[in-house]
Order: C-alpha cells, then sequence, then structure tokens
C-alpha cells in the first residue's frame, strides 16, 4: 500500500496483487516445462510479419535440406531400357537394357544380386540378342518369376530366386544368372510387355499388333490391331489394375488407345497430335492414365471421356520417354529426352521437382518404389539411379518433436506459398543451361501464341448476338485430333 | 557497474543478459556480469533509447537531433535520421508497430521508421517542450507530457486527443502505461497513478506516492517510473535511490511463454529462446504505421 504519511488506513486492507510461486520442482527429476499462453492478439506484436518470416526461413531450410540424389548403381554396358518391380513387395527392381543383359538389384544395398548376360560362370551371354524393351514380374509364385521381351522377337521367362517379401537366394548369383525357363518367339520385334495383375497371361506390344499370351501356349491368344490405321504398330501395353481385362496401348499411329481382352476389337481410341511413349494406369484411380508424349507433354485421360484429357501436363523441354506412377496414385514421375527426371502430382500441370545430373543422360525407364519414397531411373549412361521422391525427406525414423516440427513449417510454407518471396525459394531450381533457356523460349513462344488470339477474337468482328465471331479455343481440346469409338 | 560518469538512461536488449545504457559521450552494451561488450562511438551525446524487440534494433536519440537506428544482432547501423528539431528527451516504442516516437522541445512528437528519412507523422501536442512519452501495449494510446504542465493522451490511429490531465504546479518529469491501463505520472517528489486513464476520463487519481526526501543528493523533483511487466509494480528511480511501489491492478497476470516472458524458464529455455527470436527477426524496411 502506498507509503505516503497522508494515507492512514483505517483498519488494515488486505490487498490484491499478482503473486506467482514458482513451480513445484521436481524432486530431483528434470522440471517439465510449463507453458503459458495469452491468447489476446495484443500480446503477440507483429504476429504476421513473424510468421511471414518464419515460412521464408521454413522454405529455405526444405531448400538446403533437399539432397534428392541417393546412389547410382552400375552394372549395364548399355542404355538401360525398362524397369520393373513386384507388384506386391518392397524388393528387387529388375532392369533390362540394350546390351541385352538383365540385372536384378538389392536396393537396401545398392548392389546387383543377379546377372543375366555380359558373361560370367554359366548362363547365356546374353538375356536377349539384342536390346531388350520390356521386363515385368509376373504376380504368380510370389513373385519369384519375371518375364523378359526383346527386339530379337523373344520372350523369357526367367527365375528370380527371391520373392518379393525378400525371402529365398538369387538363383545363379551376382554372376552369369541362368538360363530361362521358357521361351517364346514371336514373328516381329517386340516393343513392350506387361503381366496381368492375377491371372497368368501377359501381353506384348509389338511391330503388327498388340497380342495376349497364355504361358501355356506358344502363339499368343489374341491378337488386337489398332483399328482405323493399317500396318501401325503398338509401342506400349499396360494391363488395369482394377478392370484386369482391359489392356491401354500407345500406337504409332499417335494414338491412346484402350482394348478389352474379352472383347473381339478396340474399345476407344484418341488420336493426339505426336505419338505417345509411355502409358501408365494410375495405381489408386484406375479410371485414369496417363501418357507421355513426343511434344513434351504428358496427358492424363479419363476412359469416360477420352474426347479431352482431363490435364495437361507441361514442363519437359524433350520428349518425355518413360513415365512412372507412385503408389499413392497422387503424383508421377516422368523421364525425358532432356535428361530430367520431373514429378508431377497428379492434378498439377507443372512439375513439383526436378532432377537432374551432369552424368545423367537421356532418360529412359522411371519407376517408383513401392513405398513411394524413391524414384529409380534408368537412363543412356548405362546406370540405374535412385532419388528421393520428396527431396528434403531425409531416412529413417524421426522423433515426435521433429515431426511437429516439420509439420509446422510445411503448414507455414502451405500458408505464405503465394507471396513472391517464398513462391521464388520453393520454386526455384537450379536447371541445366539448355532446359533454361528452352523453357523461356516456350514461354516467349505460348505468349505471344496467347497474344495472337487474343487481337485475332478482339478484332474478329461480332456475331447477331453480339459476341466475338472467333472464339478461344481450350488447349486441351486442342491436344485430340480425332476420337474413334 | 561503477562506470564514473554521467548514465542518462539505460534499456535491456532481447533478453536480460544484456543492456545498453548510455552514457556521457557514448552508449556501452553490457552483459548480466557488468562486462562491458561493446561501446558504440557512432551513437553520441544520447538522451533516450528505445529497444525493439522484434527486429533487434537500437534506437537513440541525442543532444543533436539525431535518430539512430542500430542493428544488435548484426552491428549494422541501419540508419540514423535528422530529426531537424534539435535535442530529443523523450523517447517511446509502439509495441505494435515498431514505430518509434520522438518527443521534442517545440511540443511536437514525432513518428519515425528506419527506412524514412523524414518523420511519418507530426503532431503538436504540448505547448512547450515534452518531458516525456508512453504508449500502452495494445498501440492505441499515447501519452504525453510536457513542460506545461499537463498530460495529454493521445489515439495513436487517429491522432486526436482524448484526454487531458493536469499535472499541478510542476510538469511530469516522466510518465509511463501499465499492461492494464494505468497512467502513472511522476511530478516533483510525488508519483500519481491513474486507473484506466486511457479510455476514460479519470477525476481523481487511483494512488499516490510520495518519495522520501533524499538527503544525500542535492537534486529532487525529478523521478523516472517504469512498471514492472507481468507485475503488479511500478519501479521509480530517484534521486536517492530506487522505489518499488505496488499498484494493484496495474499488472497482466497472463503472460505467455512464447513472448519470452516467462519469469521461469530456465537457462536452456532461455538459450533456445534467444535463437527463436534471431530466427524469427524481421527486416526494418517492414516497420510502417500500418
Amino acid at each position: 500500500i502506498s507509503s505516503s504519511p497522508l494515507f492512514v488506513p483505517r483498519r488494515t486492507m488486505k490487498i490484491k496483487a499478482i503473486a506467482r510461486a514458482p513451480p513445484p520442482s521436481g524432486g530431483g527429476r528434470a522440471p517439465v516445462p510449463r507453458i503459458h499462453r495469452n491468447l489476446d492478439p495484443t500480446a503477440h506484436p507483429l504476429s504476421r510479419a513473424r510468421e511471414y518470416q518464419r515460412a521464408v526461413t521454413a522454405v529455405k531450410l526444405d531448400r538446403m535440406f533437399a539432397k534428392p540424389f541417393v546412389g547410382a548403381m552400375e552394372g549395364h554396358s548399355d542404355c538401360v531400357s525398362s524397369t520393373a518391380q513386384s507388384r506386391r513387395g518392397l524388393l528387387p527392381l529388375v532392369t533390362g537394357g540394350y546390351d541385352g543383359r538383365i540385372m536384378v538389384w538389392d536396393l537396401a544395398a545398392r548392389k546387383s544380386v543377379m546377372r543375366i548376360g555380359g558373361g560370367g560362370a554359366g548362363g547365356p551371354d546374353q538375356a536377349h540378342a539384342g536390346p531388350v524393351t520390356g521386363v515385368v514380374v509376373s504376380p504368380e509364385k510370389h513373385g519369384t518369376i519375371f518375364y523378359s521381351c526383346g527386339d530379337d522377337k523373344r520372350i523369357h521367362r526367367w527365375k528370380l530366386g527371391v520373392t518379393h517379401s525378400g525371402g529365398g537366394a538369387p538363383v545363379g548369383g551376382a554372376d552369369g544368372g541362368c538360363d530361362p525357363e521358357e521361351t517364346w518367339t514371336h514373328s516381329s520385334p517386340l516393343k513392350s510387355m506387361d503381366h496381368h495383375w492375377s491371372r497368368p497371361e501377359f501381353a506384348t506390344a509389338g511391330d503388327g499388333a498388340l497380342e495376349i499370351w497364355s504361358p501355356e501356349r506358344s502363339a499368343p491368344v489374341q491378337s488386337h490391331t489398332p483399328w482405323g490405321s493399317a500396318g501401325e504398330g503398338v509401342t506400349c501395353c499396360r494391363y488395369n489394375p482394377s478392370e484386369t481385362s482391359l489392356v491401354g496401348h500407345c500406337s504409332t499411329d499417335r494414338g491412346v488407345g484402350l482394348t478389352d481382352t474379352r472383347a473381339a476389337g478396340g474399345v476407344r481410341k484418341t488420336v493426339l497430335a505426336m505419338r505417345s511413349n509411355a502409358f501408365e494406369w494410375n495405381p489408386m484411380e484406375p479410371m485414369t492414365f496417363t501418357v507421355g508424349n513426343e511434344d513434351h507433354n504428358c496427358y492424363t485421360f479419363d476412359v469416360r471421356r477420352m474426347d479431352r484429357p482431363s490435364m495437361i501436363h507441361r514442363g519437359h523441354v524433350g520428349a518425355v520417354l518413360a513415365l512412372g506412377y507412385g503408389p499413392t496414385g497422387k503424383e508421377f514421375a516422368t523421364g525425358g529426352y532432356d535428361k530430367t527426371v520431373r514429378i508431377f502430382g497428379t492434378r498439377s500441370p507443372t512439375a513439383r521437382d526436378c532432377y537432374h545430373t551432369r552424368r545423367m543422360q537421356r532418360v529412359f525407364a522411371v519407376d517408383y518404389t513401392a513405398d513411394s519414397k524413391y524414384v529409380i531411373t534408368g537412363s543412356d549412361d548405362h546406370v540405374v539411379r535412385i532419388w528421393r521422391s520428396r527431396a528434403s525427406e531425409g531416412e529413417g525414423q524421426r522423433s515426435a518433436r521433429e515431426e511437429r516440427s516439420l509439420e509446422y513449417r510445411a503448414a507455414l510454407v502451405k500458408k505464405f506459398e503465394d507471396t513472391p518471396e517464398v513462391r521464388r525459394i520453393s520454386k526455384g531450381r537450379r536447371l541445366p543451361k539448355l532446359v533454361r533457356k528452352q523453357t523461356e523460349i516456350v514461354h516467349v513462344q505460348r505468349k505471344g501464341a496467347k497474344r495472337k488470339m487474343d487481337n485475332v477474337v478482339r478484332h474478329s468482328g461480332k456475331d447477331a448476338q453480339g459476341r466475338p465471331v472467333k472464339k478461344y479455343e481450350g488447349d486441351r481440346k486442342k491436344a485430340v485430333v480425332k476420337e474413334i469409338d | 557497474v561503477f562506470v564514473g560518469e554521467t548514465v542518462r538512461d539505460a534499456v535491456f536488449l532481447h533478453n536480460e543478459t544484456l543492456y545498453a545504457a548510455a552514457q556521457k559521450k557514448h552508449v556501452y552494451i553490457y552483459d548480466a556480469r557488468g562486462t562491458e561488450i561493446h561501446r558504440m562511438e557512432q551513437h553520441r551525446d544520447v538522451l533516450k533509447m528505445a529497444f525493439l524487440p522484434y527486429h533487434f534494433l537500437l534506437g537513440t536519440v541525442g543532444r543533436a537531433g539525431y535518430l539512430k537506428y542500430q542493428d544488435t544482432s548484426t552491428g549494422q547501423l541501419v540508419s540514423e535520421h535528422r530529426t531537424r528539431l534539435g535535442p530529443c528527451g523523450a523517447l517511446a516504442v509502439d509495441p505494435q508497430t515498431a514505430v518509434l516516437h520522438a518527443g521534442h522541445a517545440n511540443g511536437t512528437v514525432t513518428l519515425w521508421s528506419p527506412s524514412s528519412s523524414k518523420a511519418l507523422v507530426k503532431l503538436l501536442c504540448h505547448r512547450g517542450p515534452l518531458s516525456d512519452l508512453a504508449v500502452d501495449r495494445s498501440g492505441r494510446y499515447l501519452a504525453t507530457t510536457g513542460a506545461d504542465r499537463t498530460c495529454a493522451i493521445w489515439d495513436v490511429r487517429t491522432y486526436r486527443k482524448l484526454h487531458e490531465y493536469k499535472t499541478g504546479r510542476a510538469p511530469a518529469s516522466s510518465c509511463d502505461l501499465s499492461h492494464r491501463g494505468t497512467l502513472a505520472l511522476a511530478v516533483g517528489d510525488e508519483v500519481t497513478f491513474y486507473k484506466d486513464a486511457c479510455a476514460t476520463h479519470q477525476e481523481k487519481p487511483y494512488l499516490r506516492h510520495r518519495l522520501p526526501r533524499d538527503t544525500a543528493n542535492g537534486s529532487r523533483g525529478y523521478a523516472h517510473v517504469r512498471f514492472r511487466p507481468y507485475e503488479d509494480v511500478c519501479g521509480i528511480g530517484h534521486g536517492g535511490g530506487f522505489a518499488s511501489v505496488v499498484v494493484p491492478g496495474c499488472g497482466e497476470p497472463h503472460f505467455d511463454s512464447s513472448e519470452g516472458a516467462d519469469p521461469f524458464r530456465s537457462v536452456r529455455d532461455r538459450r533456445e529462446e534467444e535463437v527463436r527470436q534471431l530466427l524469427d527477426k524481421l527486416s526494418p524496411e517492414t516497420i510502417a504505421l500500418d
């Protein structure tokens, strides 16, 4: 109370003032920190500015920790053309190359466990007498069987020895490998192959037609020619994971089509402006598929509506040669002639990330691992590379505190992702000079085309209703040349 | 710390381990043990200082009428502005916007930010020089005391005078606003407290405290008041020493641990807090009126 002599209290007064007691000591244990909060905004001055600053720091940290390259596996002596993994397990990775060699890799150890071809004790000199164009692991017998097809018009069936859960020992070991269990011969070179998701049945794409085979028969059980054009071949074929009789394929007449093995002929076909190189079904939304096209774009289609793509994914500056969907179905990785690997979200027109190395040449094969954490690429420089699908995500178990901190940082970046500074830091990538230059040129071209279209529409005069005579045409509609049902 | 010369103002930096003292010629920074850490020779004849905690900026004004901003984390002198209004003896920081309010000898209060070489706003507050300034925590009210023996409460956003309090026969030497809006006025050797002085005009003071007559020093009639942040206590520095007064209801009872206000934090928490403060440090260019 005031100590002034003017004030004399009549009776004793009890004063209520703030009194804080220190927290009780833990009795030998470390004290649990008590956190007090005052939610009054005046207790938190400049909170928006500070949060923005934290977002900028968070996005910088994200880029600092972005080290996507994990490792490289060498073993092939020519371009790696195809990769395959068991559809039900994480383990072995099978790759085939233009050198006629097939290699089986242990991804965890980043070493080869089996090699077919390339000399060594026993086994053939080459798995195929020519480039291996397709490899696929069969779902039967716990993933211990895989098939391969090549330009030498042959399909081989091999024994892996290692199950998809990791049990068993590889047959033949790292050297030499083994002889094929069975062989089928075809009349023309084969471009691609895929196995049915459950039945013992596989499909091959070749110069003449899309052929359906059964392991019991030495000749194809069915043969589908892409209708609407004669003498055209099929370049890529994929079985639908859900509608298992449906096979999607790309053909040399720039078409993207669907064939039902139960029906006599094809179901649908859409012809695009340029040829498609890769075809993949979305594993989680099996009514959509994505094709990688020669015109540097990827087109995602919905089978229910094939008159236009549902999304055009732009980003590559060279032809898209390979495509691989992530098991979550939310994103896919593409490899291109421009020596980069790009990762796109299923509903995003632009790439989330772009991986490149000076040593990596044209990318011919791209695949996701089944835990969706890594992307495998096979390229022209004979090397199979492993990349992280999320560049800043490290390896190993994270503590709860770290997990929360990462979630907070991700939420901050998302909140401020449209502000110029955060956007510049999160989207900026160091790209090869050629890619950067080409992207700028493409940007200028598209801007110019849009400006021209704006002028044409504006000066085309008006019709009876007062609307411009010339109308804008959607990009997606323009992509499709014709649709054949 | 015995420095052997006049110390005109002292202010804590981002935590209790560092403080700055405006001594006779320059500004010095000391650590908690009293070791002199820095001598800032660019700041001369400083009368008043204010620290902006979220920008790590130390603002100083002095006899030369220069307002200087020093970054205490990088050591860079961010900017110096000529106020062109002579010696400046009153300085306060608006906690919500980090704008500095300077009170001048011609009765004006000017608002400053590091990025502008001219004052953002000039207010004519008193007929005569200002002795002290205070901004309340919510950034809504500005209390000014001047040689014309009045204390005025202004609305910071509309720059309108809300209330006026007369300080009697002598001008107030110092004023402060607590977190809960209690106004403290030091007039001569008496300190008067008005409760909730900003929202409504108070007829009567809440408390009066007469300072002891000091026999050690000849100087009387000057006191400096500052409220303790989260306590019901007001500290008064006067000619004879230091007094602290309990003023019930003036302090904010609820502190927030994330704002560095936890009185029970450990050394480890303080160190972690320092790192977080530095990571969240704002750029001086972001200081603006709005």
